[in-house]
């Protein structure tokens, strides 16, 4: 029997977070900033070095003092009293008080509780905040009593109980002002109380009752100024109320967060007195700011941010110009917002004439701007001292059709309808330097630049409409103003009807290999001018891809290709997808930076986001402004937009911000983790796959030799319609492995995973490319007018690595068998139906290949047998094991199935080899408090088990008696556990977060 | 989710609809009275708590007035909510709350002094998503029912019925209900989703757990004041599952739906309006906003 406590084996955990907030620790006459959040009954403190965070300190079990394995109580509040050097931490019904200058001064990072002289005290019932003044403090319960205890002994020396309130309380909140400890009763059934108690003379005093109508629903939460002039609130009904403190009238009400609100906080300017505004945080994954009008007593709406995945920001803390927030999916994240525009967009005036329209931006210098218009004829120009309007430039020019930065020596490249390439240079004002008449092609339709800068030169491609001439590769000598045609390349590939058009490339020097991406989503690579190779790129209707980018750094072995909502790598040779992965918004451009991932522009709710797509998380963002009619942004430096005000036409600039937003703590999905597959474990590295509610997969890098362990998301995958199902790896005959994935809408995705290495960094990676999707109802029909039923879900899946045999159940008990054939290149995989089968009119949950039987788990608790009898099925037995669904079954050791039930129960059955016929051996009946969510094999005589309520059990099967005996049993920290898996010595435990395990087994 | 799609995804939702419930739950209390016969002839009067939108009440309705035109005097039924219902048919509504003294007079008034057969309680509060506070809330509902239950309840026979959400302070739930009846169950009707934390604690023949206990509600006393002598609130003395009741899956197998199971819609299949739509809920105004475009997410 293991001796090690649970807890001390948990090397990693993310799970939803509640508190997070910034303590300023005072050190000399520098304040340091530090960065505090809760995991349950955990705290970390972080500092920010380098836009990097770093843990100084985490302290264990803050409510450790009664039972050992105690790990079900989650921090629900913290609080800061500086002056009395205190740290007051609360939850459920516990508080407990810590110095904090010994959590400071600790010699080491992690520190038990118990040992910084703490004391943990029961309080009966729910603690909604806590109060400290002198030797005492003050808890506030959910029934909006205030329980006074002493600070030094914790002995309860008074309740103190407001009579006019019988309800229960979300949350209350308490302010000490002198000696008026002023209360905030928000109870359910009997409205919204303010009432006060004098510390001194033990007196209640109400103070008034806010209005019944203000809110419609349950108020979550509440704050009083530091100057008791407002009180606001914020509730179920998706609004905050701004009230006069003293007299309890509403002065106004705020709409703009879409779900419910959790949190609002008064903010101050940075003297740390005069009120700013005011900031809330709500269900719907964003922190709003808003902010007083000047010299009126009136909020408006400042900024919105989105920082939490899927749901439920919870809550928030300010310093300056930082906001930290947390949310359900565990991210801590460090937003810089703009709270006194120290960096105003820049807004011009441009006069167009009617039907004049901007067609192409380029920056030829620092905040120097050329414009050209659809005219042709004109070209405006924003240099530092344009303040108001833009300029029109004196440069006689002519049907102008593009104009291409050039990032040397503010040059840049013009071509017009003439067929002529022209090379113009700003100084104080545009120079025509050279003209370049070009007949290779009959008509120019584009100019692609296609290198960077070397050696004074740049290659670019020019392209033709017209399917009889070629494309052709030149360079351009900046130094000698020369354009030397290097390589032309036919428009007809393949014996294709439809010539191809160009919208991207790459030139590699070194060997003069051309890549280029085409309108139909091609990407095709030459040798000099001899044609390679060429693949299809992007899912689904490749024809909507308009625009294809190829990326390479001189020695990366690497291709990123993007489309609008599609990108992906490659290697060099276009022999391997690695990966590719669709956005859900608009791609204005992407680069690929290893180690940190995709970094993407895109356009979103009338925001200018630059995006970290690995990760799904927000880096900056700047705010359009209304009535936009276009955006032009390059490098990610700068995004200028176009905008129309009282009926004439306006530039705004932006610099985009070079502090990116930082995630102090990284979390996973923003709802349960239904599946966890460990993809690849080299036995330091583990690669695995997490499958989610919130429809995404999530690829994720978990560190054994980091101290502590460290555990990083590389990539969030999209795809799927609805919440995961199931996820699993499976194995061929010839030794390659899929990762498979399933979802409602009858889904079943087939995935490669694949090592990229970066040749610059040396950086190894591991990703997923979608490879094939299982037909559906409709594929198989093959009927026009049949619609699938959205709701059919894939449940479980197995496979049969001899014949080659996928079988997929389904939530209307339907089986269905295919053959699966793969060759050796890795990216083809082909999938044939072979049989249907119904089982009867339930829903599958779980399913397993032992003996040469599939033996299914189903949702009315029998566990039913089907021999294979080649590539058919036949039913052997049912046997009635649990009282309600089977939710999991795992073959042990030979004929012996473990099967875990909503009963809350654990089986042993046995499986007979010749007849098929099932004998239930064994049953513990309350295994656990809820349903038992999965089981996973650990040796041939010992399994795992999770139960929803957190509870994991390790069993031990003995089968000379035919008997499970219990080996270990303790709670988790993820709440609604119900996924496992296991590899080498770890255990990963997925629920409303992640938990990792060592040595447990 | 639209009505559409609920209806695909939903057989009792479909079923309810069809058969005039106002919701899916009534299933949920047929499938428990299979099983253990709460509504047999011989139970006269019954107290539905949290009873709105009123499908409990439904059932209670037309299983004890079979036959709707001669009256049996003797039966009551009384629904109490803090919501207003839509009235039914042999059904006393009370828009009260469940923990005030003036709630249990006003019950057992109509009831004529007469102690009650059965109390039971469908009521969920709302949940927020942070577990450890949905979880003590819900208990507080349901040690509110046990404590009107206490006060109401026939000693002997009385039989209780109550949702719960099977998470990990349970136990300690348990263990408080188990020295109010004879039996304990947690039943788990087919009309509830296997996937679903949800069960029904069942408690068959009230019985005192200290025989000279009196209890009485009184105002501004809390649940904890009300039980301190029969009952441990100190959540850290966990018991796991050592008092755990008896599991009974309930509804029959070969009759009745799979709630976990997709079923195809009929090919004749009507898209029906819900028995009864949502009262006044709290976003209503932030709905409103959104449709006239007043409320901008920028």
């Amino acid at each position: 029997m293991a001796t090690n406590k649970s807890y001390e084996l948990n090397i990693f955990q993310s799970s939803i977070i509640q508190q997070c907030k910034i303590y300023k620790r005072k050190n000399g006459q520098e304040h340091n900033i530090t960065y505090w959040l809760s995991k349950n009954d955990t705290i970390q403190v972080y500092q920010v070095i380098d836009s990097k965070p770093n843990l100084i300190r985490q302290v264990n079990k803050v409510f450790q003092n009664y039972n050992e394995e105690v790990t079900d109580i989650n921090i629900c509040g913290m609080k800061f009293f500086d002056d009395l050097d205190k740290v007051v931490l609360f939850g459920r019904d516990v508080y407990s008080v810590i110095p904090l200058s010994k959590i400071f001064d600790s010699q080491s990072t992690y520190i038990n509780c118990k040992d910084l002289g703490s004391s943990v005290v029961s309080c009966t019932y729910w603690v909604t905040d806590v109060e400290l003044c002198g030797n005492k403090s003050y808890v506030l319960t959910c029934y909006n009593e205030i329980l006074i205890y002493e600070l030094t002994t914790f002995k309860l020396l008074l309740r103190v109980k407001q009579n006019k309130l019988s309800s229960i309380s979300y949350k209350g909140y308490l302010k000490l002002k002198n000696k008026e400890l002023i209360v905030v009763s928000p109870s359910v059934l009997n409205g919204c109380l303010l009432w006060s108690y004098n510390i001194e003379k033990d007196e209640i005093t109400d103070l008034y009752k806010l209005a019944d109508n203000s809110h419609q629903g349950i108020i979550f939460d509440a704050c009083i100024d530091n100057d008791y002039r407002f009180l606001i609130t914020c509730s179920d009904d998706r609004s905050i109320n701004l009230f006069d403190f003293k007299t309890g009238g509403l002065l106004q009400k705020l709409y703009g967060h879409v779900s419910r609100v959790w949190k609002v906080k008064f903010m101050y300017n940075d003297d740390e007195r005069s009120l700013w505004g005011i900031i809330s945080c709500s269900e719907d994954s964003k922190f709003v700011t808003w902010k007083f009008e000047k010299n009126e007593l009136v909020l408006k709406k400042h900024e919105s941010h989105e920082v939490t995945q899927i749901k439920n920001c919870w809550n928030l803390d300010y310093y300056k110009n930082q906001v930290l927030s947390c949310g359900n999916d565990g991210r801590v994240k460090l937003t810089f917002i703009n709270i006194n525009e120290e960096a105003p967009a820049k807004s011009l005036k441009i006069e167009l004439k009617k039907r004049e329209m901007i067609k192409e931006v380029i920056n030829v210098d620092e905040d120097e701007y050329i414009i050209l218009s659809n005219s042709g004829n004109n070209l405006y120009t924003i240099s530092p001292d344009n303040t108001t309007d833009a300029t029109c430039d004196e440069i006689e020019i002519e049907n102008f059709v593009k104009i291409i930065s050039l990032n040397h020596n503010r040059m840049f490249l013009a071509i017009d309808k003439k067929n002529t390439i022209i090379i113009l240079q700003k100084t104080n004002k545009i120079n025509k330097i050279k003209e370049f008449l070009i007949s290779d092609v009959t008509k120019i339709l584009s100019l692609i630049v296609v290198s960077n800068i070397k050696d004074n030169k740049i290659e670019f491609i020019l392209d033709s409409p017209n399917k009889n001439d070629n494309f052709i590769l030149y360079s351009f000598d900046f130094e000698l103003l020369e354009i030397k045609k290097l390589f032309s390349y036919s428009k007809m590939v393949n014996d294709s009807n439809q010539p191809l058009t160009v919208t991207s490339g790459y030139y590699r020097r070194f060997d003069q290999c051309l890549m280029v991406g085409t309108l139909n989503g091609k990407i095709i690579c030459y040798v000099k001018d001899q044609f390679l190779k060429c693949i299809a790129f992007g899912e689904g209707a490749i024809n909507t891809i308009s625009e294809t980018h190829l990326q390479m750094e001189e020695k990366h072995s690497l291709l990123l290709v993007s489309t609008r909502f599609q990108y992906g790598l490659l290697n060099a040779e276009l022999t391997l997808k690695a990966f590719s992965n669709l956005t859900t918004s608009k791609i204005d451009n992407i680069k690929y930076i290893s180690g940190s991932g995709f970094i993407m522009n895109t356009i979103k709710d009338g925001y200018f986001l630059e995006l970290n797509e690995s990760k799904n998380m927000i880096l900056s963002q700047h705010k359009l402004p209304n009535n936009l009619k276009t955006v032009f942004t390059e490098n990610n430096k700068w995004v200028l937009c176009v905008y129309t005000n009282d009926g004439s036409s306006h530039i705004e600039i932006h610099k985009i911000r070079s502090q990116k937003d930082i995630l102090v703590h990284e979390g996973t999905h923003g709802r349960e983790t239904r599946c966890i597959t460990v993809l690849e474990d080299d036995g330091n590295t583990v690669s695995f796959v997490t499958g989610s509610e919130d429809t995404t997969l999530k690829m994720h890098e978990f560190n054994r030799s980091d101290n502590p362990c460290t555990n990083s998301q590389l990539m969030t995958y999209r795809g799927h319609v609805s919440g995961l199902q199931t996820s699993g790896k499976i194995k061929f005959m010839n030794g390659k492995e899929l990762f498979l994935s399933t979802s409602a809408k009858e889904e079943l995705f087939m995935w490669s995973f694949n090592s990229v290495v970066d040749t610059v960094t040396n950086i190894k990676s591991l990703y997923m490319n979608l490879v094939s999707k299982l037909p559906t109802t409709k594929d198989l029909k093959k009927k026009k007018n049949h619609v699938n039923n959205i709701e059919l879900r894939v449940t479980c899946f197995c496979f049969d690595s001899k014949r080659n045999i996928l079988y997929t159940c389904y939530s209307n008990s339907m089986i269905r068998s295919w053959k699966v054939d793969c060759n050796n290149s890795n990216t083809d995989y082909k999938v044939h139906f072979i049989n249907e089968y119904f089982y009867k009119k339930c829903s599958i949950f779980d399913c397993v290949l032992m003996n040469e039987y599939l033996v299914l788990g189903t949702s009315e608790g029998m566990l039913v047998s089907y021999k294979i009898e080649g590539q058919k099925l036949e039913l052997k037995d049912c046997l009635k094991t649990h009282q309600n669904g089977i939710m999991c079954i795992e073959n042990i050791k030979d004929d012996f199935l473990i099967t875990g039930g909503d009963d809350n129960a654990i089986s042993m059955t046995k499986l007979d080899k010749l007849t098929g016929i099932f004998e239930k051996k064994y049953e513990v009946k309350n295994a656990s408090n809820s349903a038992i969510s999965s089981v996973k094999k650990i040796t041939d005589d010992k399994f795992i088990f999770t139960s929803i309520d957190q509870l994991i059990g390790i069993y031990e099967m003995n089968y000379s008696n035919n008997t499970l005996n219990k080996q270990k049993i303790f709670f988790t920290n993820i709440a609604d556990t119900q996924s496992i898996d296991t590899t080498k010595n770890l255990i990963l435990i997925g629920g409303l977060g992640l938990s990792i395990y060592k040595e447990l087994i | 989710m639209g009505q559409n799609s609920k209806d695909k995804r939903d057989v009792y939702y479909r079923k309810a609809k069809e058969e005039g419930y106002r919701a899916r739950s009534a299933y949920k209390l047929l499938q428990i009275d299979e099983e253990f016969n709460i509504l047999s002839d011989d139970v006269n009067k019954v107290v539905d708590l949290c009873a709105a939108p009123g499908s409990w009440s439904q059932v209670l309705s037309t299983r004890m007035f079979p036959d709707r035109k001669s009256v049996d005097e003797r039966k009551k039924i009384v629904a109490v909510d803090l919501q207003s219902m839509t009235p039914i048919e042999n059904v006393t509504c009370l828009k009260a709350d469940i923990t005030a003294p003036s709630t249990l007079k006003s019950i057992l008034s109509i009831f004529g002094n007469e102690n009650a057969d059965l109390v039971i309680s469908d009521g969920a509060p709302d949940v927020t998503g942070i577990h450890d506070l949905d979880e003590y809330i819900q208990h507080q509902l349901i040690l509110a029912a046990l404590q009107l239950a206490c006060c109401i309840l026939k000693e002997g026979t009385g039989k209780f019925v109550v949702k719960l959400f099977r998470g990990k302070d349970c136990d300690h739930l348990y263990a408080i209900c188990r020295n109010f009846f004879d039996k304990v169950y947690i039943a788990k009707p087919r009309s509830s989703r296997a996937t679903s934390s949800e069960a029904f604690l069942v408690g068959i023949g009230y019985k005192k757990p200290i025989e000279n206990w009196e209890p009485k509600l009184k105002l501004n006393e809390t649940i904890q004041d009300f039980f301190k002598d029969v009952a441990d609130f100190n959540l850290f003395n966990r018991t796991g599952t050592v008092n755990q009741p008896e599991f009974v899956a309930c509804g029959d197998l070969m009759t009745s739906f799979d709630s976990d199971a997709t079923y195809d819609i009929p090919e004749d299949f009507k898209n029906l309006k819900p028995v009864q739509s949502p009262r006044d809920p709290a976003y209503e105004q932030v709905i409103q906003l959104r449709r006239n475009g007043n409320l901008s997410t920028k």
